[in-house]
């Protein structure tokens, strides 16, 4: 054992190979061999009758993906961008008059048991929290009820719950503490003194947002962003439980490799989320936010 | 400060909607899991606590609660050992390849858990390979390594080498430097992220659901299965709070040991 | 046998196993199933429809035998059939596979032949449901009938209080817009195939004819609340008053009105798709004792009478009416062979449009 660890000591290059070895070995060929196999699968085929893969080399799944069906999957792909975008604006409209009043208004003793408070939800199962959304947007659901006896709408509206809307709503609340954290964090170091210098030299409280807060907030923004657009993009619960009959990406994914089995274009579909969502990622690679996630 | 009392009302206003917003659905989680009916209907139709009567002799949910918890520490043991090595690695050499290497890492929890999922299930079925408790630990551990990564790395880089040198230098050997010297500094980072890759590994779907295998329940698959049998949703109710009154010690417990843990909740010059 | 070890550790290197699954059926000149009175081997996994695992009779099965039976359900036949296949195929023991599943089951070599010597009830199966085409082969037979049924148009009796007669009042122009539920399932493109366009095989449908069909069902959207895709999905709309008719089974009728709703099933005009459902044994099975044994148990009259009382379904074994009654041997029609021919039962599209084609036209439904 002594020896061993002189001989670490002596080699730096074996120090470094026993601690970089197992991690990048774990993730090479547990994640990119998995994803380069999954590459693969999209450029394979699989017979319709046995399910069976068959390694025969094709492109008819990207075809299908980019000009199938009257473009199905292309308006699957894009619904999908949207509600994810939409959910993204949302959260962040809501995280950060929270995040700025965990940041700086609420004094430090609090701060810690707003921080936990934001968290708790996340500790209960994310599944019920989602089915929790069908007793309150249902026909006979809390909001109806409330709407209806006060006298807004006549009767229960069909509005809320089995469609978009439903799962628009529900994805903002499921990701909201994911916002909500990264922009804590990153106005939370915001100093005191550059808000101040910014009242000093006559700026109202919009221009200190607009020039001094949001810049510095922004990297908080982004990585909120990319963690709820990354999970909207691959979510099928929100919408296997609450939502109508249009379908989403995630969502088609998974179906792809259970109900509706065709592994090769479910693949594909996996793909093009993947080259999106890396893409997203590489845009935001300006921003450091993510080494302090 | 400089704001007005005005503006502080206004936010904390802003904040108690939010909050309000943000726990509407768990109260409605523990309100029905009194539900004296099975129908998740409003008005609240009566009060019962039949389903956690059911949920103590539920032998299916408290096996796939342990299921869950079991596979949750293994993968965060995985992720500890991975992670924190990984971390040393970046923390103290330099060597060509840092930013791939920091890319993949932080890859499987940037992508969505469904991508992770069917990638790994294409690779054992390619491989033959079972689906079972091990293929789900598998999946787990690959997005839990760089939640302990990140936070051992943010710490590892505020801590000063010099004090393990010194370590050495004294004539202590290498594994004694770790134990009593690195192990300490680190110490808070690493529960910060065992607590992390835990809580998610334990309430994670996405990953195993392409991955479990057909003993493989953990308990999101038990709620989600319970969700299909019509008679047993309210008892999932049950199961959802008594989750969370289990985990909101552990919470708490977790806060008070990263108390001194300055920089993340809070800093200020 | 070297030969086919050999043959088996090529399509191993090619990867082609569907080349394998037809040569090692071959070797087969006659099946023998295991010693059904031997011990069971403690355990037994199976993939199956909702409600053919349920506690009231699969407790004293486990007991009885020491088998633990770990029963997982699926919401559809390419579900079941995926699950059944995932990993090496010995995940699950036995499957209840529809007619649509039973044949590619077969024909991909998942499934082992079994021993009718071994299978205790299986003389009593009602004649049509011994060798049927969905899980006979070359005189081998795959699978054990155990229950069949329709897909019935279901309604609330407290909303609607004229019969509905036609399957009409699931499309546009219904009186119920907004307030229908389909099932979220390609091979429901076989029901307006069948009611609405004349198609006397609904499952052998041209390319126009899909095409007719998917129009409708796009028309048909905008009414259905939400597609089920879970038993209970279907059960919570019609309890929180989200949908008041819609197509279903006859477990839901059963569940409903067990939860004390009035909900009425009918069998429209028009006529009916439906399913035939047979256990299938997996060639890579863990526990093929406990299998036979599941099989013998839930064919026996005492426990099909059971199975009939938890999912409204009718049993296969025609002695089942013995212990039913005579009245309920009627209503569930357990030997009325015509009755069952009138029934269009699931069937895997393979010509002129095969299921792909079906899956993707379902998808362009949905949106």
């Amino acid at each position: 054992m002594k020896r061993f660890s002189r001989f670490l000591y002596a080699h730096p290059g074996g120090r470094l190979g026993l601690l970089l070895g197992p991690a990048v070995l774990w993730l090479l060929v547990f994640y990119l061999v998995a994803l380069a196999l999954l590459l693969l699968t999209s450029l394979w085929q699989q017979d319709v009758f046995t399910s069976e893969l068959v390694h025969k080399w094709t492109l008819d799944n990207y075809e299908k993906l980019f000009s199938g069906q009257g473009g199905l999957w292309l308006r699957i792909f894009g619904r999908t961008v949207l509600l994810a975008a939409i959910v993204t604006v949302i959260d962040a409209a809501l995280a950060f008059p929270l995040a700025w009043f965990m940041a700086r208004v609420a004094s430090p003793r609090w701060r810690t048991l707003l921080f936990l408070a934001v968290v708790v939800p996340l500790w209960s199962s994310i599944l019920v929290r989602i089915f929790a959304w069908r007793t309150i947007l249902g026909d006979s659901g809390v909001l109806n009820s409330v709407l209806v006896d006060s006298g807004l709408l006549g009767k229960p509206s069909s509005a809320f719950l089995y469609n978009d809307n439903a799962v628009t709503i529900t994805w903002v609340y499921v990701w909201l503490p994911f916002m909500v954290l990264p922009l804590y964090a990153a106005l939370e170091k915001i100093p005191d003194s550059y808000l101040e210098a910014s009242r000093d030299l006559g700026a109202g409280g919009w221009t200190t947002f607009r020039r001094v807060i949001l810049p510095l907030a922004f990297p908080g923004l982004v990585a909120g962003a990319t963690f709820v657009f990354s999970l909207t993009m691959g979510d099928f619960v929100a919408p296997q439980l609450v939502g109508g009959g249009s379908q989403v990406l995630g969502g088609a994914i998974k179906d792809r490799f259970g109900v509706a089995a065709d592994y090769p274009f479910g693949a594909a579909l996996a793909m093009l989320a993947l080259v999106t969502l890396v893409g997203f990622l590489f845009l935001t690679r300006r921003s450091s936010a993510l080494e302090h996630a | 400060m400089g704001a007005s009392r005005a503006q502080k009302w206004g936010f904390g206003a802003a904040a108690v909607l939010v909050f309000a917003f943000l726990y509407l659905p768990l109260a409605i989680i523990v309100l029905y899991a009194f539900n004296k009916s099975t129908i998740n209907a409003w008005p609240f139709p009566g009060f019962s606590t039949r389903w956690f009567e059911k949920l103590a002799h539920d032998t299916e949910a408290k096996d796939a609660a342990w299921l869950s918890v079991r596979i949750a520490l293994f993968s965060t043991a995985f992720a500890l050992v991975l992670g924190t090595a990984l971390a040393f690695a970046f923390a103290r050499f330099r060597f060509p390849g840092r930013e791939p290497v920091n890319f993949a890492v932080t890859l499987p929890i940037i992508l969505p858990g469904v991508i992770t999922g069917v990638a790994l299930a294409s690779f054992f079925l390619f491989t033959g390979t079972d689906l079972s408790m091990r293929t789900v630990i598998v999946g787990h551990t690959t997005f839990c390594i760089v939640l302990v990564f990140n936070n051992v790395l943010a710490r590892l880089r505020r801590v000063s080498p010099s004090l393990s040198e010194a370590s050495r230098d004294l004539g202590a050997a290498g594994w004694q430097t770790f134990l009593f010297v690195t192990l300490p500094t680190i110490r808070t980072a690493l529960v910060a992220g065992a607590l992390l890759a835990f809580a998610l590994s334990f309430d994670e779907i996405a990953v195993t659901f392409f991955l479990a295998g057909s003993d493989t329940t953990t308990l999101p698959l038990w709620i989600l299965g319970a969700l299909r049998r019509t008679r047993d949703v309210p008892e999932v109710n049950a199961v959802a709070t008594v989750v969370l009154a289990i985990s909101l010690p552990m919470i708490a417990a977790a806060a008070y040991l990263m108390r001194d843990e300055g920089p993340a909740l809070s800093s200020r010059d | 046998m070297k030969q086919l070890v050999a043959l088996l550790a090529t399509c191993v290197a090619a990867g082609a196993f569907v080349a394998c699954g037809g040569s090692s059926n071959s070797s087969d000149k006659s099946v023998t199933g295991p010693d059904i009175n031997a011990k069971g081997e403690g355990k037994l996994n199976m993939v199956m429809w909702e409600g053919y695992a349920d506690p009231s009779f699969v407790k004293q099965f486990e007991q009885q035998t020491g088998c633990q039976v770990n029963a997982v359900p699926a919401g559809s036949s390419d579900e079941m059939f995926t699950k059944f296949r995932a990993g090496g195929g010995g995940q699950y023991d036995l499957a209840s596979f529809s007619g649509d599943a039973s044949v590619r089951a077969i024909k991909s070599g998942a499934v082992a032949p079994l021993d009718t010597s071994k299978l205790t009830n299986f003389s009593a199966i009602a004649p049509q449901l011994q060798s049927p085409g969905f899980n006979t082969e070359n005189g081998k037979h795959y699978g054990l009938s155990f229950v069949w049924g329709a897909n019935v148009l279901i309604y609330n009796a407290d909303k609607i209080k004229q019969a509905p007669t036609s399957w009409t009042a699931l499309y546009a122009g219904s009186p119920y817009a907004g307030k229908i539920t389909v099932p979220d399932n390609p091979i429901q493109i076989a029901d307006p195939a069948l009611q609405f366009y004349k198609q006397q095989n609904p499952y052998a449908i041209s390319q126009q004819t899909l095409n007719e069909v998917t129009g409708r069902l796009k028309q048909q959207r905008p009414l259905v609340r939400k597609y089920w895709v879970l038993a209970s999905d279907f059960e919570q709309l019609f309890k929180s008053g989200d949908a008041v008719i819609g197509a279903g089974w006859p477990l839901m009728t059963n569940d409903l009105r067990k939860a004390g709703m009035n909900v009425k099933e009918v069998l429209p005009k028009e006529g009916v798709t439906g399913w035939s459902d047979s256990w299938m044994l997996s060639k890579n099975a863990k526990h093929p004792i406990c299998a036979y044994k599941y099989m013998n148990y839930v064919t026996s009259p005492a426990t099909q009478a059971k199975v009939a009382d938890v999912t409204g379904y009718s049993p296969a074994n025609t002695k089942t009416c013995a212990v039913v009654g005579a009245a309920r041997c009627k209503d569930l029609h357990i030997t009325d062979a015509h009755y069952y021919d009138t029934i269009k039962y699931w069937q895997t599209p393979v010509q002129p449009t095969n299921y792909r084609q079906w899956t993707d036209a379902w998808a362009t439904v949905k949106g």
